[in-house]
Parts: C-alpha cells; structure tokens; sequence
C-alpha cells in the first residue's frame, strides 16, 4: 500500500504533463488534455508531445526535460512499449504519481504483462505512485480535476467515491446518472483502477476515508489485489463511511470473463460474501441495486431502529410492502395513535387503520392530507423511518410539492423518508419539483425495502 | 489459550512431518482437535491384522468402523465408514468385509481401523483454513445435504469473538434446525460457538496447518462433538 501524502500528489497535484497530449480531436490525448482544460483545473498542465509546439492555447514541449517547472502527475497516453524510455525523466524531474491510460499490459498476454511488471517495479523503486495502467483516468471534483478520457458535461458535484475495475463509472455509465432528468447522483470522486499494478482499491479507501467531502464509497471489483489487508482496512473505514461493494465473478462463467477483463484471480464467492457480511459491507448484487443503494445512503440518514412506517395511496402496493418488510429485518411498528388521529381525519369513519396505513381514499385531495399525515408519521415516536407510497397521477396533481417535502423533512431531519412513486407525465413533473432535496424515490417497494433494510444493517454493523 | 496443549498438538505435526506425510489421519487429526479443547468422539484404534473384541469392551453400541489411512480422503464413498453397528457380530462381519474391500482396492497405507461411539444429534461442519489471499478463516455449515446441494455455509475471518461466532451461526440458512425446529431437544448452539472460537485459536497458532475439516460436527442438547476431522498441513 502506499502512503497517504502520496496519495495526494494523484489527487491533488500542483502541476500536470500530458504525454502524448494530441491536437486531433479523435485521439486520447485530445480527450484527456481537453477535459482536464474543460474543468478549469488550477494548477499548472503541460502537453508534452515533439510533433507539436502548441495545443488548445498551451504551450507543447518536446519532453517531460524540457519543461522548466516542477511535475507532479504524469498522464501517459502513448503507445505501451514507449512508455519505459520515459521513466528516466519522470524521476529527473521529481515526479511523484503516474497515470497509465495506454493499454496493451497484463490484459494482453504475456509480454503486455512483462512491461507492466516492469513499470510497476521501476515505480516502486523509485517511490512513484503509478495509477493503471490500462485505466480511463479519474475525477476529483474538490479539485477541479478531470484527469479522464471521457467527457463529463453534466457532473453534479455530491458526497460519493467510486473507484472500480472498469471505465464505466468515469464513463458512460456515469454520464448517464448524471444525465436523468431528475434524481441524479452526485459524486465528489470517480476512479477507473485499470490493471492495478500500482495504486490499488485499498489505496482508494485509505485516501477516501479521511476525505471530509466524501460520505459514501462505493467499489465494484471483479477480484481483490489483496483481500486480507482489504477487508482489515475495510473494517475501519466503515466505521465512518458506508463501503457499497458490486463484487462481479460470481459464477465460474463470470470469473472466466473478469479473467480475460482484469486478469481476476479465482475466488470462492461463499468466502468473499462472509467477510463482506462478516466486516459490515454492502454489497449490491447488481448494477440496479448498486445505484439504488448509493441513493438512499447519499440522500438520507440511517434508520436508527428497524421500526418502519409506511404510508400509501395503494392498495396493492400496501399488500406487497407488508410482506417485503415481513421478509426482511425491517418490521412495521404500530403508529401511535396521535398519528392515527390524523389519518382518521381525511377517511371516513369505518376505515380501520394501521400501518401500513391506507390514505388511499384521501388520493385526490392534494396536498394537506399528504402534509399532515406524512408530519405525523415522521413525528411519531414508534417510527424510525417513513416510506410513502404515492401515486403521481394527473387528476391527483396539487401545488407546492416541493414546499411540502421541505417542511416534512425540516420537521424530523434525522429520520429517513423514502418514496415509492408510480405515474408517467405527472410522475415525472413531481420529481422535477422535489429535485435536490435529496429524496430518494423507487419506483417499486420491493427496491425501497431492499435499500432501507440496508442502511438499516448498516446502523447496526457501523461500530463493530 | 492457555489451556491448550499447544507442545502437544506441535508435537503431532512434527511426527507426521517427519513421516514426509501431509496429511493428518483421523486418529492424529483428532489428538490435534482435542490439544485445543475441541470434544472429538470416544474412539479406539485397531491394528491392520486386529480384531475388535478388546476395544469394543471399552465402547457403548451402537458404534461405528472406519478404515485409518490418511490416503483415503472420501472414506464413506468408497465403503469404508459402517455405521449403527448394534453388536459384536456386525461388527466382525463389517470389519472383514471393509478388509477385503481395502485388498480389492489396493489400498497401500492401511494404519489400521477406528471403532467408535456413535453420536446423535444434528451434523453440521465445521473447519478453518490458512488460505494464500484470505489468510486464516473459520467456517461453520449444515452437514451432510446441506452443505453439498445448498452449501450453506459461512466463513469469517480470524480471529473471531462470540459475537461474529454467533453470527455465523444466524446467518446459516438452517438455523431454524439450529434453534430446535422440528426437535425435542435444542441443539447446544453455546458448544458450537465454542469449537468456532478455538479452531479460530488454532488456525492462528498453528501456522502450519494448511486447511481443518471437521465432517460431521455432531450436535446435541450436551455437546458438539468432532466425529471425522482431517488436518492437512502446508
């Protein structure tokens, strides 16, 4: 492992030299110079490439030599075997971290594997942090640093670090969480491990745990580079920070395909779900449930007891939840009967109510009934956390959504809501109206449940 | 942990070291359990050319025979586990078969043959393994159908507490037979933490050993007992 100071000069580097950086829109070296320009990045960057004596407006030198000031990062973006005949100079020039985009190491066979063993160990060596190779870069938004081969033109700043053993989460797949149209993700930090034959995702934990703009971190692995010592620190950093792991190579099929992606060692799925569950980690079983979860830990606070209460406009969705939450540690706790005064109110007078508590009648009557019973449950002293069931249809449209959702978090902002939320046009209306007040909505109560009972384990295994 | 008789169990290994084996067989697999506290079955041990008329004067029936060698890793596959032995009689008729079948065989390392008690009660497994990547970890798991079709089983790391031991036992699918489903008696789920907390121990300081298997743990209202153990070192 290395150490944190180090760490910090990938992370927050005064000063940045693109090798490789290109003119051609097309290239890498385009993409990477270009975003991390895009970004307004404050410290110093330097192309470094002989065929050109400018780029974007920078000056280009010829090598990392030539330039005149100090380097901290390094980014390699030129072709495999190259890449050696410039260490040399990186520690001429006191470089401390290396980013390897350029692919063609251990992914690749043999000889690919050779190079990277060699890289790895002059790093080492030499005490350079060396970040891939084989990785689409990373993001660090407290910086302004987008030190990555794809574009981010809708990042929504949050309290989230990702790191992984794939391009996806500096990539596509985060552009599209960033993309919805309403309930997007934020992130402070997005890392793509590539072959880890430096920094590793035990190093990312390190640097993320005492990171104070960072809440949640979430992993997706397809092996461990050392499980004992990852999950020893694992330990530790859940004590204050939620870990969420996606662990792919599940099956022998899935190991063979991580194999041939990240040259994953083999690992005995029943060991690994132990220890994740032995160490209080989350683990998302899916890509769906990675992002559910990383909502409902980034958006609300933990259920400090597995007291739920739900309200709901239907009865189908009454029916299911009841059983989900039968299933899992999560339990329905009767309302006190303040509480169920207030719902009495808006129904009429032979409606028997428990929790879950029916409204449904109520549907159409906007927003009071809405506030005033979402406020008593909220308040009530046999609830640890609320889910509402609401159906987002247009002759149920009210005014002041969001005034709503404000005060009834403001009312009890310890305790978490949830909202499971059904309708097309209207539905969509509704989450723009309450976007950014950190709502977490489901579409469905079995994913609600699902998210909530986690953040409920989590309460429990956080100090262990 | 200092109850255990640490010397005694390396003094075991060492033997079988010496022995260029690496593999511990029953009766010295269970002398290493029983160094760190953990209750094995009442057994007796019989030569290849013995008979059984002594050792079962010293054991309540009904008993059991199985073959003692440390080359046969699935004993009860190949025909030489005999189970509910009510009498002396079955016994010689089973002890002579199993004999002939280890000749039809060609099985080369007999050490001989182990009569013991048998032992009521619900089979789980129980074990610890020293892995490369993992380092040491104990397991627990429901036995016999279980562990093979539905492989409920549940690792953690070591060391343990009784907490995480406890939890490992929750977390079984089977629990539910654990906590007396369908029982009169309530297995005694203290005894099993017990032996998870001690192979934990185990696991720990003896750094050679590669890899325990306890298969069946049986137990019952008074007692988790090692009935089969394997120890392999590294």
């Amino acid at each position: 492992m290395i150490s944190l100071s180090q760490a910090k000069t990938l992370f927050e580097p005064g000063s940045i030299a693109v090798v490789g950086a290109s003119a051609n829109p097309k290239k890498a070296g385009f993409f990477i110079l270009n975003s991390i320009l895009m970004h307004k990045y404050e410290g110093n960057v330097y192309p470094v490439n002989p065929n050109y004596s400018e780029i974007n407006g920078l000056k280009c030198f010829p090598s990392l030599g030539h330039i005149s000031g100090s380097v901290d990062l390094v980014i390699f973006v030129i072709p495999n075997t190259v890449i050696p005949s410039h260490l040399h100079e990186c520690v001429n020039k006191k470089v401390r971290s290396i980013l390897i985009i350029s692919s063609g190491f251990r992914e690749s066979g043999p000889d690919g594997a050779r190079l990277e063993d060699e890289i790895g160990a002059f790093c080492r060596e030499n005490n350079i942090l060396l970040l891939g190779p084989n990785s689409t870069g990373f993001v660090n938004s407290s910086r302004n640093l987008f030190a990555t081969i794809n574009y981010f033109k809708n990042w929504l700043d949050g309290p989230i670090a990702i790191a992984g053993q794939t391009g996806i989460f500096t990539g596509a797949f985060m552009d599209e969480i960033m993309s919805f149209e309403c309930q997007r993700l934020g992130f402070n930090k997005t890392l793509s491990l590539g072959n880890r034959a430096g920094f590793d995702e035990r190093d990312f934990l390190e640097y993320v745990w005492k990171d104070e703009d960072v809440k949640v971190v979430m992993l997706y692995l397809e092996s461990f580079k050392n499980p004992r010592e990852f999950f020893n620190l694992a330990r530790l950093v859940k004590k204050e920070k939620p870990i969420i792991l996606l662990k792919g190579g599940r099956t022998q099929q899935g190991l063979t395909a991580a194999r041939s992606h990240t040259g994953a060692l083999a690992e005995d799925d029943l060991l690994v779900d132990s220890l994740i569950k032995q160490h209080g980690l989350i683990r998302a079983y899916d890509i769906e449930e990675f992002f559910d979860l990383a909502k409902g830990f980034s958006y609300q606070p933990c259920p400090r007891g597995p007291r739920v209460g739900v309200i709901t406009m239907s009865g189908a969705n009454m029916t299911m939840i009841a059983d989900e939450i039968s299933y899992s540690s999560l339990v329905l706790a009767p309302y006190e009967e303040q509480t169920i005064n207030v719902f009495k109110k808006f129904l009429p007078p032979w409606q028997n109510i428990l929790n879950p508590a029916d409204i449904g009648l109520a549907l159409t009557e906007g927003r009071e009934v809405r506030e005033r019973c979402l406020l008593a449950a909220m308040n009530d002293n046999n609830v640890d956390a609320v889910i509402f069931i609401d159906l987002a249809v247009e002759n149920s449209d009210f005014d002041g959504i969001r005034e709503m959702y404000k005060n009834v978090l403001e009312s009890s902002p310890r305790k978490p809501l949830f909202l499971v939320l059904q309708g097309g046009e209207t539905k969509k209306k509704w989450l723009r109206e309450i976007e950014g007040l950190n709502i977490p909505v489901y579409p469905t109560t079995g994913r609600a449940v699902k998210v909530l009972e986690a953040m409920y384990y989590y309460q429990r295994k956080k100090d262990r | 942990m200092s109850t255990y008789d640490i010397q005694n169990a390396k003094r075991i290994i060492a033997a079988v070291r010496s022995q260029g084996r690496r593999n511990l067989n029953e009766a010295e697999s269970k002398d290493v359990l029983r160094c760190f506290g953990i209750h094995v079955n009442k057994f007796i041990l019989i030569g290849p050319g013995q008979g059984p008329g002594k050792a079962l004067k010293e054991l309540n029936f009904p008993v059991v025979i199985k073959i003692l060698s440390a080359d046969i890793i699935h004993k009860s596959d190949l025909g030489f586990v005999r189970t509910n032995l009510c009498n002396e009689q079955s016994v010689r008729r089973e002890l002579d078969e199993m004999k002939r079948l280890a000749e039809h065989l060609q099985i080369n390392n007999v050490q001989g043959y182990v009569l013991q008690e048998h032992i009521n009660g619900i089979e789980l497994i129980a074990g610890a393994i020293n892995d490369e990547r993992f380092g040491p970890c104990v397991m627990i798991g429901m036995g016999g159908i279980h562990v093979e079709v539905y492989r409920d089983v549940r690792f953690a790391q070591a060391p343990i507490d009784e907490y995480v031991a406890d939890e490992m036992l929750k977390s079984l699918k089977g629990r539910a037979i654990l906590e007396g489903a369908r029982s009169k008696t309530r297995p005694n789920s203290k005894k099993i933490k017990q032996v998870l907390l001690r192979l934990s121990d185990l696991i720990l300081t003896l750094t050679d050993v590669r890899e325990v298997d306890i298969n069946p743990l049986i137990v019952n209202e008074s007692d988790a007992t090692a009935v089969d153990a394997r120890i392999t070192l590294r």
